[in-house]
């Protein structure tokens, strides 16, 4: 899958890393001080790396959870997003992330436990319930095989019962969410198109039909809030399908 | 069709491409030995990060308007790597100034790959696990100016380590090493002019643009407009007309509003 491995000297001792390294022992790794050496360079072109993305390991530090765009959450006053990734393994020929950077390539940052130090400040300073969105810059569950980051995440908002996290998703990588228990604050939720929009313009993401699926048995897993969905959909219950316009 | 341009340094590294791609002399009265065939150009710089950007700038210059990919081609040395292997650059370092770059694969690489420093002048001391040469870095920096980074790159193959050092190295010798990876070399121009390929269509946009400046007069904000539909269109259908359903439209705001109803209505996307 990756033929290269670019990783911050910072955190190429990370266990992390290491745990990745070890998943694509043939991939060559190449070290770099920083991230932005390697991605987002003004010589790249997004649409040729898209052919071959590498995936760069780096450290984010600052601004790890941050309050989301107007019109962004799905009730509560206090939305927060954030983001382990940068890129998405799809090629929606719609989104914003197509022509957001210069790069293709797949930036994880592997300093999980900052994030979720970060989160917890948001909770302690949030006068309502909180929402934490994730899968902003990036696809939740696209890569979930590789970053191990949901169940890392759902681990802690497990032991914190009145923040909401939010997965975004057209992956139907939901293993992960089925070897375990509900959390009644996690919401899964699948974007979905149109079939023929869907296939004109969604490169790489799994089929709907499949996307259907995925959700009908992450909502026996993992999801526990419901919202307004649509009738054909409420079969599949509980997770939350999001319908977004293409064009 | 898409140009693919080769840089060596030596002559004896240029012998065997010459040979396998049948290139001819071009330019005898210029600075750089320069030869060509229908799709190719090949430039022989001499040694050295100077001469190395000197000859790309003056072959860009001489073929302004054919653009492609660029490949260096050549040999280095390593300190642990056996002699004839050949390595892909993925990290360049000129050791002059430490600055660093990096070549982008856009494609799997068809043989291993290596951190590579450019000297000044030949030395026995090899870095750690990298390769040492005295080009790839300019070749990099300066080839990156012209093309994006994903075509130029930059195929070393290992002349010298420190049990066979670099002083032993005679002209049969890197003719031979570079005619065994021509295959390689082969494989990898295949790759960089599918991805010139996809380079030119993207390319393609400004003439687009041209073309519906010719048609309507737009103003100066409507043609960021239609430079932003454009570029949407680009993604979704490259290789259909924006304009093909606009044929009686006489003015610049109608074609803005025919052509975002065709970007907006999924019933009359082109898909």
């Amino acid at each position: 899958m990756f033929d290269l491995i670019y990783a911050e000297e910072e955190v190429l001792d990370h266990p992390r890393t290491q745990s990745i390294r070890a998943r694509f022992a043939d991939a060559q790794l190449v070290p770099c001080k920083r991230y932005g050496e390697v991605f987002n360079r003004s010589a790249q072109n997004f649409r040729l790396q898209k052919q071959r993305p590498a995936l760069v390991l780096a450290h984010k530090s600052g601004h790890l959870a941050l309050p989301t765009p107007p019109g962004y959450g799905i009730g509560s006053q206090s939305n927060y997003y954030f983001s382990h990734m940068l890129n998405c393994l799809y090629d929606c020929r719609y989104c914003f992330l197509q022509g957001m950077y210069r790069s293709a390539y797949m930036v994880l940052f592997v300093n999980y436990e900052d994030f979720q130090e970060e989160i917890d400040a948001r909770i302690a300073a949030s006068a309502d319930t909180p929402y934490f969105f994730s899968g902003y810059d990036c696809d939740s569950l696209a890569l979930e095989g590789i970053t191990d980051f949901t169940s890392y995440f759902l681990d802690f908002f497990a032991e914190r019962p009145d923040a909401f996290f939010e997965l975004r998703t057209k992956s139907i990588r939901t293993r992960s969410l089925l070897q375990r228990k509900a959390l009644k604050n996690c919401v899964v939720a699948f974007s979905l198109s149109p079939d023929p929009i869907a296939k004109a313009l969604e490169h790489g993401a799994p089929p709907v039909a499949r996307r259907l699926c995925a959700g009908g048995r992450a909502r026996d897993a993992v999801a526990g809030h419901a919202r307004a969905l649509p009738r054909s959909a409420r079969r599949i219950g509980r997770a939350r399908l999001a319908y977004w316009p293409a064009l | 069709m898409t140009m693919i341009y080769l840089h060596v340094a030596l002559p004896a590294e240029a012998r065997p491409l010459l040979d396998y791609y049948r290139l001819r002399a071009l330019d005898s009265d210029g600075p750089f030995r320069l030869y060509a065939n229908g799709e190719m150009r090949l430039v022989v710089s001499g040694i050295g990060k100077m001469a190395t950007a000197a000859a790309i700038a003056y072959t860009q210059a001489q073929f302004a308007g054919e653009k492609g990919p660029w490949l260096n081609v050549g040999i280095a040395g390593h300190a642990s790597a056996r002699i004839a292997t050949p390595l892909l650059v993925h990290k360049a370092i000129d050791q002059a100034n430490e600055r660093v770059y990096y070549p982008v694969f856009a494609f799997t690489p068809p043989c291993a790959s290596t951190c590579i420093y450019s000297v000044d002048r030949p030395t026995d001391s090899y870095p750690q696990d990298a390769a040492c040469d005295m080009e790839a870095s300019a070749f990099i920096e300066t080839a990156q100016r012209f093309v994006p980074a994903e075509l130029a790159h930059s195929l070393k193959v290992v002349s010298d380590n420190p049990h066979s050092p670099w002083q032993a190295i005679n002209r049969e010798q890197v003719v031979a090493w570079i005619g065994d990876q021509l295959p390689l070399v082969d494989a990898l121009r295949e790759h960089l002019s599918s991805l010139a390929a996809t380079w030119d269509r993207q390319c393609e946009l400004p003439a687009l643009f041209l073309q519906s400046l010719e048609r309507w007069h737009f103003s100066a904000s409507q043609q960021h407009r239609l430079q932003r539909l454009l570029a949407q269109w680009q993604a979704i259908a490259p290789r259909e007309d924006p304009w093909n359903e606009c044929g009686n439209i006489q003015r610049a705001s109608a074609a803005l509003e025919a052509l975002e109803a065709r970007l907006g209505d999924p019933a009359r996307a082109p898909f």
